[in-house]
């Protein structure tokens, strides 16, 4: 453990860059984007009218309409098969978190959908071949094959604690689920869940209550991020579990701990974590001085790549990760494609 | 954000800042002038009689009172040695930033008084040092090398007591390695702004640049000898050693808890962490005691709200400079809507007779909400209803209703329910009435549940604005009516055909009250200082407010969240703020960073219909 510190203090120190990020500029204002695919085809984006369009090299077309400023969230998987959408009416005047919201599927650059199911968050797996998505109402976690739309027994959270928790879904093989949930003292917990046993198993739990895990699945491991929400002296750590080869998962290696309570919101890209690192904080004010980092999953290396507490929040857009401050995205990762929807960007955005 | 605010309040009176600016420029000029005539004056040490007799200009201390911290100036009044105490640290500042050289007086060997200026290493050496000789070695313990040992030796105390607070600042500033710890402790405060000082630099190799860059890294090694909890002990001592009323009243202030018990003071706030009778002392005792020694003991509680809650520390000190008046059970996860969670709220702060006291908490939240609706709006948006098909009037009847049993009677479900049983099923409403139980209480083999009017709520799907129920009339269970719930309000203008009609609006047509938009602290400080009952009212997306809990997933994702701020906590010129988001439990605000609440209602502006700025006062 001490070791691990020791490595990740020395590469840290060398690494931090502090850059500057280019801006995301697209054709269509970057507000009303709502998908754009890895090969820049397809872009998926939000109109005035309430409707959610698509548009490809030579051609648009309105694939959901609905009433005026209703929301959408899209969701697209690395696979880029399928495209999941969930829509929010009169979010602005409505404000019900805890009801389920439509959700459509379509084939990626098709424009028709199908209305799916009713529920939140809904995740694509396993090469698109799987679903999930939470029942708010139920309190379940559902696990749903694209291939004959059949679903395993919905998994009942036990979570009575938090009632705007959204448990987060992985998979690992058809019959091997994995999903977090929180106990009654306030500890989240990823779970295995075997739909050939029937039964759920806990692979890791936070280590103190007011944790909060995050997860990334790459070359046939899970990383557990775990980030403390209130307590600034509790630290963080990101764990590597072994999906295979490593019976009832009892292999674990730390790769990444520090005593900075970090914000974490952790995405994953080529053998890199990308997360929202805290590098000091301010306790009375509540305030961590955060900047962008990742960890090299091959080296254990941290790289800071803009030192600002201004960004919080990490998401992956094709084959980018953008971070959102203002009314602009910034480009953490990814490279400009000949076919994208977005435009050149003047030297002064770089 | 707030730090770049700090000089449009520095400025705001250009005139006096102006003539401040003549005035210090001037005494700059004057102290070079008056060093530079000194320095140059013939003088060897030999012409000194006696060591004892170099005493520091008279004009000189008052500079040195003038531009050194009061709070490192009042350590170093003890004796002339405690004086260079503080010359041997960077603590001391003349007219001209850092202190470099010191004016003295002294009498030469015909017994005339003199006057000389020495630089400051100099002075120390050849004055300071034989004078008073364990300075030179005491030095030695601050040293990178040996700073280590020494925290070893520190105690960090906490005060119990007021008297103990002070007595324990009083040895603090009395003790000669204060001023040493205090110094250290300044270098490691210097570090984030000597950072951005030097990133600005162009990277010439000064003599600047280069000093800059020493300290820089002089203060970082600093900063890996302090441990976090040290660091953090050291500098509220060193900060609050000048000021010990207010720096006890914040150490003290953690126990709010126990104010709470020792006043009687009965709130809801207390009695959601401590929900036991106040005449039960031993027990209220036990449960203050873990609130001050268990700070994790309040990130969790029944009533259905955002958790993890804040800690009992930081809710000790939130509550304590919070004003929303809260004096109700609260259950944001129950409402059904966070719309109406937060209207509810600006209601019973506005006015505190809406303020039901319902025991089902959800209708805390519901009910002042139905009650401005009749009394203002006509039954214009509270819609949530019962209706049934009247056969003779040929059309449906509806009736405004809330999921319980309200203060406000008619709109009880079980009144409701009752008058509808009266018109189709002669059910005598009269004499007799609905009662509500759970799903799970609901036995129907019992005698009891045989005859009578049932209510049989369900368990998990029952929100303030959509609950799913049954009717049993005895062993019949009873379905003619129709049940409709469509809560849709804007609590800030979405469209400009129902500006009028959005609760902002309302509130300033039916409850007298003033709206202002604030865009920046010095707006936000001006109101919240003028008007002790003002309360800030916002729109954003949770993503951006609390961005540990909320994570992004989906390019563009707002979860759209209404809150309320209601108090002001600065350090350092920056600023954070007590707020309620619609998902938090009323008693358990939070302290946000204004830069995120800045930034959410930014990211809110983006998608808001009108594009308007959704962060105003109501005063």
């Amino acid at each position: 453990m001490l070791f691990i510190k020791i490595i990740f203090c020395l590469f840290f120190s060398a690494q931090s860059l502090a850059q500057e990020l280019p801006k995301l500029a697209t054709k269509q204002s970057p507000i009303n984007i709502r998908y754009i695919s890895k090969d820049g085809k397809f872009t998926y984006y939000t109109s005035l009218s309430g409707s959610i369009q698509l548009s490809t090299n030579y051609s648009f077309s309105i694939i959901l309409k609905s009433e005026k400023n209703t929301q959408y969230n899209v969701e697209v998987s690395d696979t880029e098969k399928q495209v999941m959408i969930e829509k929010i009416q009169k979010p602005h005047s409505k404000m019900e978190f805890l009801q389920n919201n439509d959700i459509y599927i379509s084939k990626i650059g098709a424009d028709k959908v199908e209305f799916f199911t009713k529920g939140k968050n809904p995740k694509l797996h396993y090469q698109d071949t799987w679903t999930s998505y939470f029942n708010s109402g139920e309190n379940k976690l559902y696990f749903v094959s694209l291939l004959n739309r059949q679903n395993i027994k919905p998994i009942k959270l036990n979570n009575k604690t938090n009632p705007y928790y959204i448990p987060k879904a992985q998979m690992i093989s058809p019959s091997d689920f994995l999903y977090t949930d929180v106990n009654k003292d306030g500890h989240e917990a990823l779970l295995h869940y075997s739909s050939v046993d029937k039964k759920s198993k806990i692979i890791y739990k936070t280590r103190f209550s007011g944790a909060r895990l995050d997860l990334c699945q790459m070359n046939n491991a899970i990383y557990i991020g775990e980030f403390p929400q209130i307590d600034f002296t509790k630290g963080s750590r990101i764990t590597k579990v072994d999906l295979f080869n490593n019976e009832n998962f009892i292999k674990k290696d730390i790769v990444y701990s520090t005593d900075f309570p970090d914000i974490g919101n952790m995405n994953c890209k080529k053998n890199k974590i990308y997360f929202i690192k805290t590098m000091d904080t301010n306790k009375k004010l509540n305030l961590r001085k955060t900047s962008i980092s990742y960890l090299d999953t091959k080296t254990n290396k941290i790289t800071s790549l803009k030192e600002s507490d201004d960004f919080t929040q990490l998401i992956t857009l094709g084959n980018m990760i953008v971070s959102p401050k203002g009314r602009d995205f910034y480009i953490v990762n990814g490279e400009k494609l000949a076919g994208d929807d977005s435009i050149k960007m003047d030297k002064g955005a770089l | 954000m707030g730090g770049a605010l700090l000089p449009s309040i520095l400025f705001a009176s250009t005139g006096i800042y102006s003539k401040f600016n003549q005035t210090n420029e001037a005494a700059k000029k004057s102290f070079e002038k008056r060093v530079n005539k000194l320095i140059n004056q013939d003088f060897s040490f030999s012409d000194i009689k006696d060591i004892s007799s170099v005493k520091l200009d008279h004009r000189f201390i008052t500079t040195l009172n003038f531009y050194t911290a009061s709070r490192y100036m009042n350590m170093s009044t003890m004796d002339q040695c405690s004086i260079y105490d503080l010359f041997s640290t960077d603590l001391a500042k003349d007219a001209l930033g850092e202190l470099n050289y010191i004016i003295f007086d002294y009498e030469d060997k015909n017994g005339k008084i003199r006057k000389h200026a020495l630089k400051k290493n100099i002075f120390l050496e050849k004055i300071a040092y034989e004078a008073c000789p364990k300075i030179k070695t005491f030095k030695q313990y601050f040293t990178l090398a040996n700073i280590s040992n020494l925290l070893k030796t520190i105690q960090i105390a906490i005060p119990k007591s007021h008297p103990q607070c002070i007595k324990m600042l009083e040895e603090f500033q009395k003790d000669p390695k204060s001023i040493y710890l205090c110094d250290i402790v300044e270098k490691v405060r210097k570090l984030p702004k000597n950072e951005i000082i030097l990133r600005n630099m162009p990277k010439v190799q000064t003599r600047q640049y280069r000093d800059l860059k020493t300290q820089i890294s002089i203060s970082k090694k600093y900063k890996e000898k302090l441990n976090k909890k040290s660091y953090e002990y050291l500098e509220s001592m060193c900060l609050g050693v000048n000021s010990k009323k207010k720096y006890c009243d914040d150490q003290l202030r953690v126990n709010y808890w126990s104010k709470m018990m020792k006043s009687n003071l009965k709130t809801h706030s207390f009695k959601h962490f401590c929900p036991v009778s106040f005449k039960n002392k031993s027990k209220l005792k036990e449960c203050v005691s873990e609130l001050n020694n268990r700070p994790e003991r309040c990130y969790y509680s029944q009533q259905k709200s955002l958790q993890p809650m804040p800690d009992c520390n930081r809710l000790a000190q939130t509550l304590n400079i919070s004003r929303l008046y809260t004096e109700y059970k609260d259950c944001p996860g129950n409402s059904g809507s966070e719309a109406v969670t937060h209207f509810s709220r600006v209601l019973n702060h506005v006015d505190n007779s809406y303020n039901t006291q319902s025991e089902a908490c959800f209708l805390n939240s519901s009910e002042p909400i139905a009650t401005f609706d009749k009394s203002y709006l006509e039954e214009g948006f509270w819609n949530v209803k019962l209706c049934y098909e009247d056969k003779l009037k040929r059309k449906k009847i509806c009736y405004p209703t809330l999921m319980g049993k309200a203060k406000n009677d008619d709109l009880s479900l079980t009144t409701v329910v009752g008058k509808i049983l009266s018109r189709l099923k002669g059910f005598n409403n009269q004499s007799e009435q609905c009662e509500i139980i759970p799903a799970k209480q609901y036995k129907p083999a019992l005698l009891k549940y045989k005859s009578g009017c049932w209510i049989v709520r369900s368990q998990n799907n029952c929100f303030g604005t959509n609950c799913k129920f049954k009717v049993k009339m005895g062993e019949q269970e009873f379905t003619n009516f129709t049940y409709e719930s469509n809560i849709d309000f804007d609590f800030f203008p979405n469209n400009f055909k129902n500006e009028n009609k959005s609760i902002i609006k309302l509130l300033k047509r039916h409850k007298k009250k003033k709206t202002k938009p604030i865009r920046n602290i010095s707006s936000f400080k001006r109101i919240f200082d003028k008007h002790p009952q003002s309360i800030f009212v916002g729109v954003g997306c949770a993503e951006a407010l609390l961005p540990n809990f909320f994570k992004s997933q989906y390019i563009n994702q707002c979860t759209i969240t209404p809150f309320i701020v209601d108090g002001l906590i600065t350090d350092e010129g920056l600023f954070s703020m007590v707020v309620r988001s619609s998902f938090d439990n009323v008693h358990a605000p939070r302290v946000v960073p204004w830069k995120y609440v800045f930034e959410s209602i930014s990211q809110y502006q983006k998608i808001q219909p009108l594009n308007i700025w959704s962060f105003y006062a109501l005063y």
